[in-house]
């Protein structure tokens, strides 16, 4: 797949037709990048990708896939243009089996079982844990277990851009840092993603370019250098807020 | 003893047909959070429609119920596509509503064209065979079966297949569905199918048995309604299970109590199952004792 780009232009959206949460977002993913979006609670942040991935309408704006524009793309066709989601929570179907689970994760294959059981094969190795769980049900797993299962069920037909919303949020801290490892990981395998997160430091442990985003608007962006230094700076700042 | 015997095998086969009628209800309920007020009416149309079929064109209602199970099934996947996927995603007044206009409609052309004269479907099925040492109506036995095979094949299909398994995501995690792929629009107008298909055969399998009006269905409802409220939401198999706990219940206090008291054993095993299950409804919910 080709390299492109993932943009958001003007955008402009919320969840009563008179109270926008984004007030005129302009963002943009650069391919086989980590870009990141911080911002207070309330700031917006997951709203940018709930709009992104279709969950929410744009009231104004655009949203363009390197020329092509996808605003208004219904949410279970953009798995197929290689653009994937890993929402806030908790996502596995729990009464399914964890074999189960992937196997919805490879949806967009159709009656192609052939790619669908290499894709299972491929991840089954990536993950062996999963691969000794497969027939238990998913909502019998740990919590860091399920999020690894999401991981690997969002990555299952090799999509190129990744959003991902507060991947640790409630995870117990000792599974934090593996999920931040299995993101990298992720970057390292050529991903472009896209990362909402309230753990700022780690955050900005993986991120090529920082959107700051504060009451639906862009506060502040740049290349990571930018803003590494002063971490403690950003963090205090929204305290204050 | 072997009116015990009897009671017992003939309460099992009404609640076969029972759990046809109550498992359309319960999956719409469960996968689409849907209370299908209609799903009685459309059974009691099959029900009617495998009248008509017999009176006019001497159709065997074994062959009708078949053909009404398959008819039904586009059937509903059409009300869902119209009606339905209109206002799913507005407040559930919405929904409930127009279902309830749904049912209205389809009662108030049954009492048009058939008025409200008791009919009655089975007419070469009247008799008796003799099992071992147990009688049981043929009417029952093939209404049973059809209703057991109807169940089976909706079953195996939820279980085992593809679409099947998105179906379950989907009941799990509407959105999670989505996002991976799944247009959830598409297989919940297949699943509406399902359950309208299974309307079709419980309505023609109970038309077999008791005479019926078309106002009837309501007892119909609320009876589904009991096997889902005790079954919970859980899947086919706790459906089957309460609706077979139901038929032998009736049968049992049909056999044993006077006809006044049936309605309140069943009630009465409504009370007691929500009182030891109370999440009732919800029926996910892990009982702690």
């Amino acid at each position: 797949m080709t390299a492109t780009h993932l943009r958001m232009l003007g955008a402009v959206a919320g969840y009563t037709p008179t109270i926008p949460v984004l007030q005129g977002i302009d963002l943009e993913v650069s391919p086989e990048r980590c870009t990141v979006v911080l911002g207070p609670n309330g700031s917006g942040k997951s709203t940018i990708l709930r709009v992104l991935y279709g969950l929410l309408d744009l009231q104004e704006g655009e949203i363009r896939l390197g020329d092509r524009r996808i605003d208004g793309t219904p949410t279970h066709r953009l798995l197929e243009m290689g653009v994937a989601f890993l929402p806030q929570g908790r996502s596995v179907f729990p009464q399914l089996t964890v074999d189960e689970n992937l196997r919805v994760g490879g949806w967009i294959f159709g009656r192609d079982v052939h790619r669908l059981e290499e894709a299972l094969d491929r991840v089954y190795a990536q993950y062996p844990l999963l691969a000794n769980m497969s027939q238990a049900p998913a909502g019998s797993l740990s919590g860091g277990q399920q999020r690894m299962l999401e991981i690997a069920r969002m990555v299952l037909t090799d999509p190129q851009v990744l959003l991902i919303d507060e991947p640790s949020a409630g995870l117990a801290p000792n599974l934090v840092d593996e999920v931040y490892v299995e993101i990298e990981r992720l970057k390292a395998d050529g991903k472009t993603v896209l990362l909402v997160d309230q753990n700022v430091e780690a955050a900005i442990g993986l991120a090529d370019h920082v959107y700051i985003v504060e009451y639906g608007k862009v506060k502040a962006e740049g290349q990571v250098d930018d803003f590494a230094g002063d971490v403690a700076g950003i963090v205090r700042e929204w305290l204050r807020v | 003893m072997t009116s015990l015997v009897a009671a017992i095998v003939n309460g099992l086969l009404l609640g076969m047909i029972y759990a046809a009628i109550s498992a359309g209800l319960s999956l719409t309920l469960g996968v689409m959070g849907l209370i299908n007020v209609a799903h009685s009416a459309i059974a009691m149309f099959g029900a009617y429609l495998a009248w008509s079929a017999m009176h006019a064109w001497g159709i065997d209602p074994v062959l009708a119920l078949a053909l009404i199970t398959i008819g039904f099934f586009f059937v509903g996947m059409a009300v869902e596509r119209l009606l339905v996927r209109r206002v799913y995603d507005e407040p559930p007044e919405a929904s409930l509503l127009s279902l309830f206009g749904l049912m209205i409609v389809l009662e108030s052309i049954l009492v048009l064209v058939f008025t409200t004269t008791e009919r009655a479907l089975p007419v070469q099925y009247t008799s008796a065979i003799q099992i071992g040492f147990v009688r049981v109506g043929v009417a029952r036995l093939v209404g049973g079966a059809a209703a057991l095979v109807a169940i089976l094949v909706a079953h195996g299909f939820l279980r085992r297949s593809r679409l099947g398994r998105g179906i379950r995501a989907m009941a799990s995690n509407r959105d999670a569905a989505r996002i991976l792929g799944v247009d959830t629009e598409r297989l919940s107008m297949l699943l509406f199918g399902i359950g309208t298909a299974l309307a079709g055969t419980g309505g023609v399998a109970m038309a077999m048995i008791f005479p019926f009006t078309p106002g009837d269905h309501l007892n119909w409802l609320t009876l589904a309604i009991l096997v889902v409220i005790i079954g919970g939401l859980g899947g086919l198999p706790r459906t089957i299970l309460a609706a077979l706990s139901i038929g032998l219940v009736e049968s049992l206090a049909g056999a044993y109590l006077p006809f006044q008291y049936v309605s309140i054993v069943l009630y009465a095993l409504l009370i007691v199952t929500l009182w030891i299950r109370r999440e009732g409804l919800a029926g996910e919910a892990v009982r702690t004792l």
